[in-house]
């Protein structure tokens, strides 16, 4: 019986062979047998400069590197210039000439290197090293210049504050670690570097804090990036999707983010970021849905004000998540619920409304959605024209003509309002991705049908973990010491402990007795 | 799959409280009117002394369950023949709750929706979250749950205080008598009765020296709560309605009328009695597969969720109308049969012939 | 685990086919006809009248295309109350709705001939109500007050409850109130009365309380005055207003009363005769004087408090000797003496109207004023005419 529904899978590991160069393949004495050689690996590279230097007619020496990857006025000054000169040395032909005077450090470039393997030299080049190969020397140089045009530093675009830090990450996996590294001057903050996909060969970094992580956890996260085999690493969305616990699960497992404060802060809550080069998004595990609903903000502001916002957030996102259908599940299923003054009101308006509410409701919520997506995608001039298009015109004339009613529109505008006041966005996209079957379910079953529908979100929530840790932890499984930073947010020097759930040593932040008020008190 | 303690209070909060509060202050006040509230008091009372009974009894046993530890008392054979009542019992109130449940949704919201629909569904959310999570997800569950059903509750009767006229309680104890008191008291018994189903989840706490503590606390506030509803649901109907009247203190939430807006909060009533329902719900039938598992000695337990969830849902179908199952399943099931035989009397026999063979078994590596 | 996937997909089929066959129970408001006051009457040839008021949406809309009435209301007939209803709803175009309904209006004819088969369907429907306010209609129909049309409200059931709540009572729990004393041992029910004037401009009025026997059939009227008095001695109202006639003056003196008292004493004796002794105290504010009496002398109040309490108290003793006629006791005297002789109930309460018709009533009144108002005799009368 069990057998018969098996999917036979073919469970072979295909590899990707894509590298064009034998492993094995080493460099020859002469210079032109390996001019040659690597023209051909990098024919109709037109990015890669060939620079050959002649003595009396004859080359002596190449310099290969990527144009745009290096530092080229660097390059001049302190590679070819030194060169030139160099090359007029008699003493040039000599075997391990270069070696010498990479030893007297007469060439100065940093962090240099001698390799052999023809595929090493080739990933040099492609990294943004120059390498240097000399005439009758079966070993290259490889000097990292690196140096590429890239974006400054910004204020990040999907996490703004009011108060706070203003700096973003940028897509230069060198410049965030250096955004984190200057928050955080202790050599316990480690990043672990890796490079994943066999084409790109991305580098990316795991951060996290020796003493604080969970060795369980950390190791884990290890494991799940080593795990990855593929052709290119585009953003860390694709890290993303290859470690999630339960891919299926439409609510987001690994927290992102674009501020090095925030990927601090859970790095001092025993979490690990995930750097990865080529984007501003830096990965946290494990996350749990709350750290969707705090903002970093929240833990700048003033503890009250937070604690209220916070409250506030919540209630907007049952609002975004339940109010289309329990409207429609009120005012189709059960008016009796509806006070008789509201009642009269949405039934004149309903009066000559052709669609049924659930219809009504969907039509418009796609509607919104649409708008939505258009003002994102349109080039800025257009989306302003779409919002007008959409908010003026559709929404005042079909309500104008009788197409649909008002109460409707004020719901779903409502709603998409509440939905995009949580700080990540990810987590709003799950709720509004859900609130269509729950629409559906209010529009078959009514209230019960949301009931099933909330329910079966509690089981699906309550049964998510990320990285071992339960997604809705420290509440369900609730661990009432780890509260203080939930639903409200207390005052940092009574928070003083790591949550519990993510960290076992070194759990004390803060020691005890800070409490200003207290200490007023006793030096009188 | 552990339970902590927290999530064993509200496990025991969440599925005794809705359905104790809603049905059995009806049956306590047709006995004994304005002293329905004394009945549930002595119910309440009575169900602590049954906590105390299955608890100290499961801990002797604390790394085995009620179908396991009945057999290391009688011995294998005659163990398993005295599973047989509570896995009737295990059948039986799985589709009665079931019943129950989609009864109260269906007299409350619907008119023409097919009942076995309300059923079918709720079942597809009882399998959902036994076979997603077992009984870890179902604690998760009632840990969110229960402290919802609870402000709820509170909230209510917050709300409702302003009609209450406190003159209905009086005279007290007058007029029934005890005669008639207990006779009430009995329905709440009844109810307060499901408790037994908790020697088969006693096995799963991650400490289980707290569970006597923590089953007596989850009991007790039950207990205090339901007096308090009983008192307040007398205050606002006098002494004769109640008994008349189906579910009472939903009756109670439909007065309630703040500013004159806040109307009609009976409808979160109805969301807590759905969350109340669908832990008992899951806990119960999760009890009835995992047990009837162990007593067959079948290893993939879960399947037998396929085979059970139907049973449930065709007996669930066989009553003809809504209030026969609820009073026909405590006058000719539970208070005849069930809490006589299966709540009081085998758990006492197991812990006397426990006690005289003079079992404890406090490691696990002793019990296998 | 392949199974449990298998099963998987079929509850997602099963999820899909309810999703899709679904809508049992969906009503779109623009297909429904909501109710928000129905009326029931007994016609001369014993047949059953039920009328329902239903609000026109169209015109409660925005008030660009409102026009005409904001409600109608239509009659069925039939010799039930069922195929009275049954016969309303074949006259309407869109299936009704009826959770919304807070005022039902009982004709007075159908209320003498006895109300306990249409309050059951009340009290049943879980849909429904119990919050509802009902009003027996004094001196023409229900079906006739229901097709009135009341300009200030944004649909006229609405005036019929919010007249009663001006009246100072909770008409929320009217029905809840009815029900609780009908099925009560010792007490009577009441409900409010209210009757329509039908000249050029039709006016409600609140008229008083209908009283009910036992067998809820209507026994007795008694004025809103007599209505209140009946209140204040079972401890429900709040405040009053009384007048004090002084027998040496021309004129009288008003009084505002509030912080209502009551306290009702009760002894039963081995024949089961019943005395009891009614306690009602008030503070009192003068509000009008219309005599000549200076009010700062402290034995000019003293006076009118006396002439204030006898006139009252005699008051209260002709409304209860009244309702004692009737032996209905809506006065809450049965309720004192269960509470007070709970054993000596037991025997009581089998003929309780006629121990209630033949109790000998005892009524004090003990009303204090405390403020005479910002000035002692009448501003506006002369100096001579003032009496010390």
């Amino acid at each position: 019986m069990a057998n018969k529904f098996k999917w036979t899978r073919t469970q072979e590991k295909e590899n990707i062979h894509m590298n064009d160069v034998l492993p094995e393949q080493k460099l020859t004495p002469s210079l032109c047998q390996n001019e040659t050689y690597l023209k051909e690996i990098f024919r109709n590279c037109s990015d890669v400069v060939y620079r050959p230097l002649y003595v009396e007619g004859r080359m002596y020496a190449l310099v290969i590197y990527v144009n745009g990857l290096i530092d080229t006025k660097g390059l001049e000054e302190m590679l070819l210039k030194p060169l030139l000169t160099a090359g007029h040395n008699p003493e040039v032909d000599k075997p391990s000439y270069f070696k010498e005077l990479i030893a007297q450090q007469a060439l100065a470039i940093k962090q240099t290197a001698l390799v052999s393997d023809v595929s090493l030299v080739v990933q040099g080049i492609l990294n943004g090293q120059i390498a240097l190969l000399t005439e009758g020397e079966t070993e290259a140089l490889l000097g990292n210049m690196s140096d590429y045009e890239k974006r400054s530093i910004g204020e990040p675009g999907t996490e703004s504050v009011v108060r706070g830090p203003r700096e973003g990450f940028t897509e230069s996996i060198f410049t965030n670690k250096a955004l984190i590294r200057r928050r955080m001057r202790s050599s316990k903050l480690k990043f672990e570097m890796t490079t994943v996909g066999e084409m790109s060969q991305t580098q990316i970094s795991i951060a996290y804090i020796e003493g604080i992580v969970k060795p369980g956890i950390l190791q884990e996260v290890r494991k799940r990036i080593h795990r990855i085999n593929t052709d290119a690493i585009l953003d860390s969305g694709y890290i993303e999707e290859f470690i999630e616990d339960t891919p299926h699960s439409p609510f987001p497992l690994v927290q992102n983010t674009e501020r090095p404060d925030v990927v601090l802060a859970s790095l001092l809550e025993g979490r690990v970021a995930i750097l990865v080069d080529g984007t501003p998004f830096v990965l946290i595990v494990p996350m749990t849905i709350w750290t969707a609903i705090h903002a970093a903000e929240d833990y700048y502001e003033h503890f009250i004000y937070t604690s209220g916002i916070r409250l506030l957030r919540f209630l907007l996102l049952s609002v975004s998540f339940l109010l289309p259908s329990l409207y429609v599940a009120t005012s189709t299923f059960h008016p009796q619920l509806i006070p008789e003054a509201l009642l009269l009101t949405i039934a004149a308006a309903r009066e000559n409304v052709p669609f049924p509410t659930v219809v009504e409701t969907l039509l418009m919520e796609v509607i919104f959605e649409a708008l939505r997506e258009a003002g994102i995608r349109l080039p800025k001039p257009v989306g302003s024209a779409v919002s007008m298009v959409g908010g003026l015109v559709l929404g005042e004339s079909a309500v104008r003509a009788g197409i649909v009613s008002a109460p409707t529109v004020i719901v779903v505008a409502f709603t998409g309002i509440a939905s995009f006041s949580l700080p990540r966005y990810n987590l709003g996209l799950a709720f509004r991705l859900l609130r269509f079957p729950l629409l559906l379910l209010a529009g078959s079953l009514g209230i019960y049908g949301v009931g099933f529908g909330v329910i079966a979100l509690i089981i699906h929530l309550v049964n998510l973990s990320s990285f071992g840790i339960p997604y809705l932890a420290p509440v369900a499984p609730n661990l009432s010491s780890n509260m203080k930073d939930i639903f409200i947010r207390m005052p940092r020097w009574t928070m003083n402990k790591r949550p519990g759930f993510l960290v076992d040593e070194n759990i004390i932040r803060t020691p005890a007795g800070q409490d200003p008020a207290k200490n007023k008190k006793s030096q009188k | 799959m552990q339970i902590s303690g927290k999530q064993l209070f509200w496990l025991v909060f969440s599925i005794e409280i809705v359905l104790t509060m809603l049905y059995a202050v009806s049956a306590a006040a047709i006995e004994a009117n304005q002293d329905a509230w004394i009945s549930m008091l002595l119910a309440g009372l009575m169900g602590l002394g049954i906590v105390f009974l299955i608890v100290r009894l499961s801990m002797r046993y604390p790394q085995q369950t009620f179908v396991q530890y009945s057999q290391t008392i009688l011995g294998k054979w005659a163990g398993k023949i005295v599973i047989i009542p509570y896995f009737v019992m295990w059948v039986y109130l799985n589709s009665m709750v079931l019943r129950n449940s989609a009864d109260f949704v269906y007299l409350t919201l619907f008119t023409k929706t097919p009942l076995y629909v309300i059923m079918v569904t709720l079942l597809i959310l009882v399998i959902y979250v036994i076979a997603a999570g077992g009984l870890a997800g179902i604690a998760r569950c009632g840990e969110l749950m229960g402290p919802i059903i609870l402000v709820v509750i509170l909230g209510t009767c917050l709300l409702s205080s302003n009609h209450l006229d406190w003159h209905h309680l009086t005279p007290v104890f007058i007029d029934s008598g005890w005669k008639h008191i207990m006779k009430g008291s009995i329905s709440g018994v009844a109810f307060y009765g499901d408790i037994i189903m908790f020697t088969m989840i006693f096995a799963f706490m991650s400490n289980s020296k707290q569970a006597l503590s923590i089953t007596m606390w989850g009991m007790a506030l039950t207990a205090v709560l339901v007096v308090v509803a009983s008192m307040m649901v007398i205050m606002t109907f006098g002494p004769i309605l109640p008994a008349r009247m189906w579910a009472p203190f939903f009756g109670m939430t439909r007065f309630i009328s703040v500013l004159g807006f806040i109307q009609n909060v009976d409808i979160l009533f109805v969301i807590i009695w759905l969350f109340s329902a669908f832990i008992k719900l899951s806990l119960f039938l999760f009890i009835a597969v995992y047990g009837t598992a162990q007593w067959l000695n079948i290893k993939n337990w879960r399947m037998l969720i396929w085979l059970m969830a139907p049973i449930t849902l065709v007996l669930a179908l066989l009553p003809q109308n809504a209030t026969a199952p609820i009073k026909e399943y405590v006058q000719q099931m539970w208070i005849p049969y069930v809490i006589p035989i299966n709540v009081i009397g085998i758990p006492l026999l197991l812990w006397i012939v426990s006690v005289m063979r003079g079992q404890s078994i406090q490691r696990k590596d002793e019990s296998n | 685990m392949s199974q449990i996937k298998l099963g998987w997909r079929w509850m997602t089929l099963i999820i899909l086919v309810l999703l899709i066959t679904g809508c049992w129970d969906r009503r779109e408001l623009n297909n429904q006809a909501l109710i928000f006051a129905w009326g029931m009457d007994l016609k001369d040839d014993g047949s059953y009248l039920a009328s329902a008021q239903f609000p026109i949406p169209r015109e409660l809309g925005d008030s660009e295309t409102a026009a005409g009435k904001s409600s109608f209301t239509i009659t069925g007939s039939g010799n039930s109350v069922y195929e009275a209803a049954k016969d309303l709803q074949t006259k309407v175009s869109r299936a009704w709705f009826a959770g919304h309904r807070r005022v039902i209006l009982i004709g007075d004819k159908l209320a003498k001939k006895g109300l306990s088969n249409i309050i059951d369907e009340y009290s049943r429907n879980p849909i429904v109500r119990l919050r509802t306010d009902i009003l027996i209609v004094k001196g023409s129909t229900a079906a006739e007050l229901l097709s009135l049309s009341y300009p200030l409200e944004q649909v006229p059931a609405n005036a019929f409850f919010r007249i009663h709540e001006a009246a100072g009572t909770t008409p929320d729990l009217t029905l809840l109130k009815f029900l609780m004393a009908n099925a009560s041992e010792e007490s009577c029910p009441v409900l409010p009365v209210i009757t329509a004037q039908f000249d050029s401009n039709s006016k409600l009025k609140l008229w008083g309380t209908a009283v009910f026997n036992k067998e809820t059939k209507l026994v007795n009227y008694l004025t809103l005055k007599k209505g209140m008095i009946v209140q204040w001695v079972k401890g429900e109202l709040d405040g009053a207003i009384r007048t004090v006639k002084i027998p040496s003056e021309e004129g009288n003196i008003v009084v505002e009363i509030n912080h209502l008292s009551t306290k009702i004493q009760t002894s039963a004796d081995e024949n089961d005769n019943i005395r009891i002794r009614v306690v009602l105290g008030a503070k009192g504010v003068l509000r009008e004087n219309n005599t000549h009496l200076d009010l700062f002398q402290t034995k000019n109040i003293t006076m009118v408090k006396e002439y204030m309490n006898n006139q009252t108290s005699t008051e209260v003793k002709r409304v209860i000797k009244e309702i004692q006629a009737h032996g209905t006791d809506i006065l809450g005297f049965g309720v004192a003496v269960h509470r007070q002789h709970p054993q000596q109930w037991k025997e009581l309460k089998k003929e309780w109207p006629q121990h209630f018709q033949q109790a000998k009533v005892e009524v004090v009144v003990k009303i204090n004023l405390e403020e005479s108002g910002m000035t002692g005799p009448s501003i506006g009368q002369k100096k001579s005419e003032i009496r010390s």
